[in-house]
């Protein structure tokens, strides 16, 4: 039974970052693997392409020749050619969402997604930020903010399976369940 | 005009006072697979096994795999609205179901919910549906009787309050009518009983409800009812909310009779959602914790210790065999947990012997202890007569000449198997069963034709209504046997005036 994308993404996630820690080249890896699933995320196609048996090997190791040419470190060099040798290139942007959970987790920085009604500023946002961090305890906040007009007001924010639901829509529901429960 | 604003609008400011502004925080997963009744999900990284969830349609989940990357969650309810991608919430609760005298008299479905169209159940007593079954020192031996009304089972296989015993036979043969008979001779004896139709049809279910209602027993009845069109996580839980709902009942001190029928269906539901699951099947294609199922579910069934109100629930789990095979998986599982079978055979059935039970096989494990003491009294010897008429009747079939001893055996023995016959839902007092059977034994029955038994018997029992009354009523109040020499003097009064149809053609003739 082959394994599915969820148990792939954590190994090798975790050896590349054990790897990566090991010879301190944690930031400048962690900066290029960014890049790296920008570029797979702006074109969806890609991975596809690259799994795809009817295209020759030589036009898909040409497509993959850029990344490994552009990228300074080793080890991320080599996970870009294993990956691709092994079939599993197109698990990249996993294994690379899961590294980004151990890196998060090293440095103690967590994402959040944050849903408002109306746009929020800069300073409301650090403030956000901030409260938020002394909640989960994480010492840096990387904030994701959109804006949904259908939640009225108040703020959601979502994080690492965690809803922090304070927003009209949901209080009105529940005052509704209140009084019809 | 009925409405008053004033009052409506203190009765909602008194509601939205429990209202409480609090911010919610809630972990969530994300549904990854979604079909035949169960789904998967990502996240819920805390989840415990058996917890509650809660998908955005308000459907309810309950967990059973925790995986490495995921959970197997079985959906209590309409899967086919729940889709990839959802999300679903923890609860931080159990499966729970409601509880009390409310639900009496009812028809509910798994959840607890009515589907009766009788309106709404007003209860705030809710139990959880899985519970650990009361332990050693909470419990007591089995000691006062369980009367089914049937002659043959009070007599052959009696079943004590408390105890657990299997129906079992295959289809056809009369093992649903068993229970029912036996929740209508529950009138009156301060039962509630608890009827779990797991995987019946629709129809069956309904024809059952209005039987019951019918004898008026469903003044004193709780039906379940998980239908084959409901997903089979349904069918799974139902028998644990029925024996949810019967324990609340049995740690009031009070008695419970509880009724599966049948667990061959629930082991084909729970097997289905284990494969679907994907844990690795077993014997017959069964999970490996199948035995665990039945077992934990079963031994929920208990007498209860004196320090603990004495009640009681008396389980009788219902099994359907293939071709008599008692040897598969799932009923020798329930064979070795239960306290006794009855075992109930179609050729018997067929033949007219109703109801089919097989005294040979059937046996009742601490029934005995329960038993009257006037019926162990007369139904002693009843085994063995039946044991050796069974072995003799197939050697009778080749000889003619049979000397006396053997011509009585088999005399004996097709009236006592005459005598246990009994018509649909006509449940018999135990006084009246101890009169027939003392009648039985004392050989009063062996000059009567063998097609007149059951007439000599309604004629006996209104000859004692009308003239010995007083003689039923101390085998019912005593449990003891009146004295013989006058039990026996009433009933030969009457014999001697009983004429059966034989020797009235006789004298239709010698009239001519």
């Amino acid at each position: 039974m082959s394994l599915d994308e969820m148990t792939v993404a954590k190994r090798y996630s975790k050896a590349l970052f054990e790897v990566l820690v090991e010879n301190e080249e944690l930031e400048s890896g962690y900066e290029e693997l960014k890049q790296i699933r920008l570029v797979f995320q702006d074109n969806p196609q890609l991975s596809s392409v690259l799994t795809n048996a009817t295209l020759a090997e030589s036009e898909r190791k040409s497509l993959i020749a850029p990344f490994i040419e552009g990228a300074t470190s080793k080890y991320v060099k080599n996970l870009i050619q294993m990956t691709f040798d092994y079939g599993r290139i197109n698990y990249l942007v996993s294994i690379i969402n899961q590294f980004e959970i151990l890196y998060n987790e090293k440095n103690h920085t967590i994402h959040a997604d944050v849903i408002t009604a109306v746009a929020i500023d800069d300073a409301q946002e650090k403030r956000l930020a901030d409260e938020f961090g002394k909640r989960v305890g994480a010492e840096k906040v990387i904030l994701n903010s959109k804006v949904d007009e259908d939640i009225l007001g108040g703020v959601i924010m979502k994080s690492a399976g965690k809803i922090f639901d304070g927003s009209l829509q949901t209080k009105l529901n529940q005052i509704r369940r209140t009084l019809l429960g | 005009m009925s409405i008053k604003a004033e009052e409506i609008s203190a009765l909602i400011k008194q509601q939205l006072e429990n209202y409480k502004d609090e911010l919610s925080v809630e972990e969530t997963g994300t549904v990854t697979y979604v079909g035949d009744g169960i789904a998967r999900a990502h996240g819920l990284e805390n989840a415990l096994a058996g917890e509650l969830l809660e998908f955005s349609n308000g459907v309810y989940g309950m967990v059973q795999n925790l995986e490495s990357n995921d959970v197997g969650i079985v959906v209590l309810g309409d899967f086919t609205k729940i889709t990839e991608g959802d999300i679903v919430k923890r609860t931080g609760r159990i499966m729970e179901v409601p509880v009390g005298d409310a639900m009496i008299g009812r028809v509910v479905n798994s959840l607890g919910q009515p589907v009766d169209g009788k309106g709404d159940i007003n209860t705030d007593h809710t139990r959880p549906v899985e519970k650990k079954a009361p332990g050693v020192m909470d419990r007591q031996s089995v000691s006062e009787p369980l009367q089914t009304g049937m002659k043959a089972i009070d007599s052959l296989v009696p079943i004590g309050r408390g105890q657990r015993e299997l129906i079992i036979g295959d289809r056809k043969t009369g093992k649903t009518t068993v229970a029912i008979d036996t929740i209508i001779n529950q009138k009156d004896q301060d039962m509630i009983c608890i009827y779990v139709a797991i995987g019946q049809k629709d129809s069956t279910v309904r024809s059952q409800v209005e039987t019951l209602r019918r004898y008026g027993a469903m003044d004193y009845t709780i039906v379940v009812t998980a239908g084959p069109s409901e997903p089979a996580p349904l069918l799974y839980i139902a028998p644990y909310s029925g024996a949810a709902m019967g324990e609340e009942f049995m740690y009031n001190g009070k008695h419970v009779l509880i009724v599966y029928d049948d667990l061959s269906k629930q082991a084909d539901a729970y097997r289905e959602l284990s494969l679907i699951l994907r844990r690795p099947p077993g014997r017959e294609a069964y999970p490996g914790d199948i035995f665990y199922t039945h077992s934990r579910l079963l031994e929920r069934a208990a007498k209860l210790s004196d320090k603990l109100g004495a009640g009681s629930m008396t389980a009788l789990p219902i099994i359907e065999t293939k071709a008599g095979d008692v040897s598969a998986y799932i009923p020798t599982n329930v064979i070795s947990i239960t306290d006794g079978q009855i075992f109930l055979d179609s050729d018997s059935f067929y033949s007219g012997i109703r109801p089919a039970i097989d005294a040979g096989t059937s046996v009742s494990r601490v029934g005995g202890d329960a038993q009257v003491k006037a019926m162990k009294k007369v139904a002693g010897t009843l085994r063995l007569d039946l044991a050796s008429y069974h072995e003799l009747e197939s050697f009778a079939q080749f000889g003619s000449d049979l000397d006396a001893a053997t011509q009585a055996k088999l005399n004996r023995g097709a009236r006592t198997v005459e005598v246990l016959k009994q018509p649909l839902h006509s449940p018999l007092s135990v006084s009246k069963q101890v009169l027939i059977l003392f009648a039985l034994t004392n050989g009063f029955l062996d000059k009567i034709q063998v097609e007149d038994i059951l007439t000599f018997q309604d004629g006996l029992f209104d000859y004692f209504d009308g003239s010995h009354k007083d003689l039923l009523d101390e085998i019912a109040t005593t449990g003891q046997l009146p004295d013989t020499d006058k039990l026996k003097a009433a009933v030969q009064e009457f014999s001697d005036t009983f004429q059966g149809s034989a020797s009235s053609e006789e004298d239709a003739k010698a009239a001519k």
